[in-house]
């Protein structure tokens, strides 16, 4: 080791850090040998021993108690930044009541809309969904003829035209009829205002129908064992006794409609077909 | 403390005072001013908790940095007034001299203490607060990077030089003693 690497070495030397065992031994063989640096590494020490007995001197010193000043900014930081946080909050629970507000008015639109669908549907709506169409015969389409157009006195279906049965069901009551299977007397042209109430309801596929109305004293206890819908044909005489409106001149032709059975083999409610 | 522990501001304060107190005494010499920049600094942790960042550096370098932001501050805006510490400090020495059982030797010491603070405060600010971290406070190498904001080895450097200016300005003094002494000895 020369005396410029020991003058790099010679801070650690006198501070008494870490260093590697070899350049510690080197050094200290340079600071026996070379006069200038021993005389270095002394002046090192006892400015090391001087700064000791100073940082000795200051560690003495009392420290200044924690202030109230200190404990004021920081209760007074707390009460500030606590108001924020509050805020916060408010706003939170803000928006978590609209939108609590928001479901329940959601919530009370669509038992609203149930209920009303529910009022307006006759007593058919109230049948058991459980009552899949497989489990159904197929219905028939019955041909009335004119002197049976008292839809109390409606036949129970003879003619199986292969048509599969549909059971009613709320939400299936507007299912479509395949056209091709039944022939379509009534044309799209006859439909008019005054021919067709206006609780008419529109199906997805342009086939338009009543609602069901109660044919006899359907209750709802005797509905609830499921039935058949069976489509038939009937005398346009038949939608007077029901109260709709009939040309007159088409006193001939015939309208179709769904006759909905229960259980019994009765003739519960119909609904016409346009 | 973040929550709003007063206990635990205490605790802090008792554990961290003490170095940030002596680092500020040692760095201004003046005991008023590192009263202050110890308050200041507990102050600044109370407003501006949220700015430290513990992936950056330990809680006692994030302290010693800014209480060597406040010194520096300080000692940059009272650089031309004169200071009354050193004759309470001289005081002080007495007082403890007065006390002692071998009043020459702790004159003596008290002496060399006061010629190397004064050498220290002489020192430049960027060499003086290398010598303050790490000869009298102690810290590794690493430890006053941190608090400093710089590279290991311009601690390193700044060190050597500040330990070679601190005897450079304690040789003269000596010399001086000596001389005093020898004249002394010519009258007598």
């Amino acid at each position: 080791m020369n005396c410029q690497d020991f003058e790099s070495n010679v801070n650690d030397l006198t501070r008494e850090q870490m260093m590697e065992a070899s350049v510690l031994a080197e050094a200290l063989a340079h600071g026996e040998g070379c006069e200038a640096c021993a005389r270095r590494l002394e002046e090192q020490r006892s400015l090391s021993f001087k700064l000791r007995a100073l940082a000795g001197e200051t560690n003495s010193a009392k420290l200044p108690p924690m202030g109230n000043d200190l404990l004021t900014a920081f209760r007074s930081r707390q009460a500030a930044a606590n108001p924020p946080a509050t805020r916060a909050s408010r706003h939170y629970r803000a928006i978590v009541a609209g939108a609590m507000a928001v479901a329940a008015m959601v919530f009370v639109a669509i038992a609203v809309t149930m209920i009303r669908s529910r009022s307006v549907t006759p007593a058919v709506q109230s049948l058991p969904p459980a009552v899949g169409p497989k489990s159904l015969p197929p219905t028939e389409i019955a041909t009335v003829t004119p002197g049976e157009s008292t839809p109390e006195s409606l036949p129970l279906p003879h003619k199986n035209t292969g048509r599969e049965g549909r059971s009613v069901v709320g939400k299936n009551r507007h299912r479509n009829l395949s056209p091709t299977v039944a022939p379509v007397d009534v044309s799209v042209k006859d439909v008019t205002a005054k021919e067709i109430p206006t609780s008419i309801t529109s199906d997805a596929a342009a086939e338009i129908t009543t609602d069901f109305m109660p044919v006899g004293y359907a209750s709802a206890t005797t509905l609830q064992d499921g039935g058949q819908l069976v489509r038939v044909e009937l005398p346009r005489s038949a939608l007077v006794a029901f109260g709709l409106p009939m040309n007159v001149n088409r006193y001939e032709e015939k309208v179709k409609a769904d006759v909905f059975f229960s259980a019994d083999g009765m003739a519960r409610a119909i609904r016409f077909v346009q | 403390m973040l929550a709003g522990d007063e206990e635990a501001l205490a605790a802090l304060y008792q554990r961290r005072a003490r170095d940030i107190f002596r680092f500020a005494l040692q760095m201004c010499g003046s005991r008023a001013l590192a009263d202050d920049v110890t308050q200041e600094v507990f102050m600044v942790l109370i407003r501006e908790a949220n700015t430290f960042d513990a992936a950056r550096g330990s809680v006692n370098a994030f302290l010693m940095g800014v209480a060597r932001n406040h010194v520096l501050r300080r000692l940059r805006r009272e650089r031309f007034y004169v200071s009354m510490e050193e004759e309470s400090q001289s005081e002080t020495a007495k007082n403890i001299s007065r006390t002692s059982e071998n009043p020459l030797d702790d004159m003596s010491r008290t002496e060399t203490i006061e010629s190397v603070r004064k050498a220290v405060l002489a020192l430049p600010e960027r060499y003086r607060e290398v010598v303050v971290l790490c000869d009298l406070q102690e810290m590794s190498y690493l430890e006053a990077a941190e608090v400093l904001g710089c590279a290991v080895g311009t601690v390193r450097s700044r060190l050597h030089r500040a330990r070679a200016l601190l005897i450079e300005k304690m040789r003269p003094a000596e010399e001086e003693e000596a001389v005093d002494v020898k004249s002394a000895r010519c009258f007598a």
